[in-house]
């Protein structure tokens, strides 16, 4: 018999169409497959659908949770810099208005003021004081300035080398005079911001508005951190409404964004400023990224259009209107797809593959142990039905035997007596012989048949079969049990039949089994021991815990159509005699001490030379 | 031994229309039939060596017919056995061929067929019979001899004269013819040929 148990094979024709197999593959396998294992299938299918749900969902959540967090993260810091930039707007104001009540306001006063407004700013670069200064008055204002301490003050503007110089002569001037705090903004001193056209655009635009301007972005005359800044002009107006000069307030985009923002901790936004009206070239101020200030310099045009991790708000500096935008620093888990949706969906893939493959591999093994039975069945068929022909052409073949001796007795007989032998008895009486060797024939026919591919015995390893039967035992029986096998070592090897041996102690051991199951003792063991026996024989027992033999005979126990079962035939142990006396061995059953049935059959060793 | 006493048949089978059957058609050919149901009842039937023929069943209740054979060369009963079985395989035959028995017959078989056997077995019977009357009365004569005598027989068989066979026990050749003509009586011998036949019946020669 081959190792493996789908190949068990009787009389050379295989068992099981091998094409029924579960087990054997094939285009068709996977979908019988498939259908009969309605279980595996929909649990696959659930589990796929309910991982997709869930992969929907937890990422819809989270993308929700991140772009709440990002919002509010946005929110607050637009927030944030729009209250300093107001505060920065009042500071100013402020300072306009003190212009505008007090007739006069002397350097002193102004730089007491101003430093006192300072000292709650952070990013106010400077506040200056801009007087407007007709030409005629130029010379005055000159000498006063120097009167206070500015040794070389002069009104002043850039050449076209780029250097400062003395102011071309024209109606009217607009130089810085006063400047808070002075340390760092010397240059700017004296300079006439109405020789800039952008300057003066704004100048313009203050004085005909009568509100106050801004300029676009500029680089500062006292710039030495090449920062885009933006001129504040607040104009001021005396009694009879005309234009005194300027209250100037000097913001550098840069150190406001990081004034604003350095103190907040999340570092995971960038933030950019812009001037919205400013031509798109021209409108890149400052940005603010990851705690740093990122870039001072650039001509990045604003992007327009909603984003999904994109917050701008809109600010009022004076007649401008600057947009702060916020997105996630590259590289931020703003930026990045969450992990966690991934990860569950990876979990729920896992945990539908293994458990479908759970239950397939068990679906595999129920499809295994009902090829077993599958195979037992057929095999006990097979077995039953040559044994049920052999038991039937034996019982015919004792009556016939005896009608044909009868028959040719009488013929004998008859022919012995010259009175009354006639022709017709006597070819009656041969007819009868004739009938009776026909029947004989079809019966000797039977048998040859049914004895034919059963004989294929070798020399063969009595442990490997009675292994293989075990666990055929194992694999096909109803309910789950394990048997005790005992083999002593080294055992001569028999010659034997294999398939029929392993018939034998199926047989044996399903109706120990039975037996057991019977008498309600389920859960005892059933043992099967293989040892030497004697000179020239191998023993096999097979021993239960069940019901025993009730005092049966041998002849009783294996004759045929003899049983105790309720839907038994009576052929199984027959089956099993005539086996066994075909390998010239013997068997026989006893019921054990403790109530069980023991069963022993021997086989014939193998003398080995 | 009873030369003229006509053989018996045993049939040994537990089946009573076959068993019953057999009788008649062995009477019908003038045979004594003895019928047993089973192996046990044929073994208290107390046989005591006659000339017969066992025609037994190989499956039966009880003592099967490969047993009976056991437990006759056990008893040394030698009897001629045809087998005659319902279900009988290669293997059963052969095994039943080697333990002794004369024939294996399966059921049905033909009535000639029997008889064949029963006579084949029966005329084997009597040939091995003759042989151990033969050997028994050989030995018998030898029995009968004195040592001086079977000292005498040797030689004699081996090939020597009277003169040798003399010089050899050292007595006159007289007396050896003397001696020879007592053996060649006793053994019952009419020739040196007879002689020696006997001689090795007997287990004698060399």
């Amino acid at each position: 018999m081959a190792k493996d148990p789908g190949s068990l094979k009787s009389n050379g024709a295989p068992l099981v169409a091998s094409g029924t197999s579960p087990l054997n593959g094939g285009r068709f396998a996977v979908a019988a497959f498939l259908a009969r294992n309605v279980a595996v299938v929909s649990v696959l299918l659930l589990g796929l659908l309910a991982t997709s749900v869930v992969y929907l969902v937890a990422s819809h959540a989270v993308e929700h949770d991140r772009q709440t967090e990002f919002e509010s993260l946005a929110n607050y810091r637009i927030n944030t810099f729009r209250s300093s930039v107001r505060a920065q707007l009042g500071d100013v104001h402020s300072l306009k208005a003190l212009f505008g009540v007090a007739p006069d306001v002397g350097r002193a006063e102004f730089a007491r003021f101003a430093a006192e407004l300072m000292s709650n700013s952070e990013s106010m670069q400077t506040l200056e004081w801009v007087p407007r200064v007709e030409h005629e008055s130029r010379q005055a204002w000159e000498e006063r300035a120097r009167r206070e301490g500015l040794a070389d003050f002069i009104i002043r503007e850039r050449g076209l080398s780029g250097g400062l110089r003395p102011a071309t002569t024209r109606p009217e001037y607009f130089p810085v005079y006063y400047v808070e705090p002075v340390a760092g903004n010397e240059p700017a001193i004296g300079f006439d911001l109405a020789s800039n056209p952008v300057r003066r655009a704004a100048i313009e635009r203050a004085r005909e508005t009568r509100l106050p301007s801004s300029t676009g972005r500029v680089t500062l005359v006292q710039e030495t951190d090449s920062q885009f800044g933006a001129l504040l002009f607040f104009p001021v107006f005396d009694r009879d409404g005309q234009l005194k000069g300027f209250v100037l307030g000097v913001l550098r985009a840069g150190s406001l964004l990081q004034g604003a923002l350095a103190h907040l901790r999340e570092r995971r936004l960038e933030v950019t400023l812009f001037d919205a009206t400013a031509p798109e070239d021209s409108s890149f101020l400052a940005r603010f990224s990851d705690g740093v200030l990122e870039a001072t310099r650039g001509n990045e045009p604003l992007q327009a259009g909603p984003g999904k991790f994109v917050s701008a708000g809109l600010i009022h500096v004076a007649d401008r209107e600057w947009i702060i935008q916020c997105r996630p620093v590259p590289g931020s888990s703003f930026a990045k797809e969450s992990m966690a949706p991934l990860l569950a969906l990876l979990v729920g893939l896992i945990v539908t593959a293994l458990l479908s493959g759970f239950l397939a591999y068990r679906s595999i093994g129920d499809a295994r142990a009902r090829h077993y039975e599958a195979q037992l069945t057929h095999l006990s068929r097979v077995a039953t039905t040559g044994e049920l022909a052999a038991s039937l052409a034996h019982e015919l073949t004792q009556p016939l035997c005896a009608i044909v001796l009868n028959a040719q007795s009488a013929r004998r007989l008859a022919g012995d007596d010259p009175g009354s032998a006639s022709g017709p008895v006597q070819d009656a009486l041969d007819r009868i012989v004739a009938d009776g060797e026909r029947a004989g024939k079809t019966i000797g026919n039977i048998r040859a048949f049914l004895s034919r591919g059963t004989g294929e015995r070798r020399a063969v390893a009595i442990e490997s079969i009675v292994r293989e039967a075990v666990a055929m035992v194992e694999a096909g029986a109803r309910s789950v049990r394990s048997i005790g096998l005992q083999v002593d070592p080294a055992l001569p090897r028999v010659f034997a039949d294999p398939v029929q041996i392993q018939q034998v102690l199926v047989n044996l051991a399903l109706n120990g089994i039975e037996s057991m199951e019977a008498a309600g003792q389920s859960h005892r063991p059933l043992t099967v021991s293989v040892s030497r026996n004697g000179a020239g024989f191998v023993a096999i027992t097979v021993e239960d815990e069940g019901r025993g033999l009730e005092g049966l005979s041998d002849e009783q126990l294996f004759s045929p159509f003899f049983t105790t079962k309720e839907h038994g035939m009576g052929i199984g142990l027959s089956l099993c005699r005539s086996i066994i006396e075909s390998h010239g061995g013997k068997i026989s059953g006893v019921s054990s001490g403790d109530g069980g049935a023991r069963f022993v059959f021997s086989l014939p060793v193998v003398e080995e030379v | 031994m009873m030369q003229g006493q006509a053989p018996v048949i045993y049939v040994v089978d537990d089946d009573d229309s076959v068993r019953t059957a057999l009788r008649v058609l062995l009477g019908s050919v003038g045979m004594q039939a003895n019928e047993f149901a089973s192996a046990e009842e044929f073994l208290g039937c107390g046989y005591s060596g006659e000339a017969a023929c066992l025609v037994l069943d190989v499956r039966m209740p009880g003592l099967g017919g490969l047993d009976l054979l056991d437990e006759l060369e056990r008893r040394n009963w030698q009897i001629p056995v045809i087998f005659i079985t319902g279900h009988g395989d290669v293997p059963m035959s052969v095994r039943a061929m080697k333990k002794g028995a004369v024939d294996f017959l399966l059921k049905p078989f033909n009535e000639q067929e029997l008889l064949d056997a029963v006579q084949r077995a029966l005329a084997a019977d009597a040939n091995l019979r003759e042989q151990r009357e033969r050997v028994a009365e050989a030995r018998q004569c030898v029995d009968a001899l004195t040592p001086r005598e079977l000292e005498v027989l040797r030689l004699v068989v081996a090939g020597h004269s009277n003169k040798e066979i003399g010089a050899i026990l050292g007595a006159a050749e007289n007396t050896i013819k003397i001696h020879r003509g007592r053996v060649m009586q006793k053994m019952q011998a009419l020739s040196l040929p007879g002689l020696v036949r006997r001689s090795q019946d007997a287990g004698i020669k060399d």
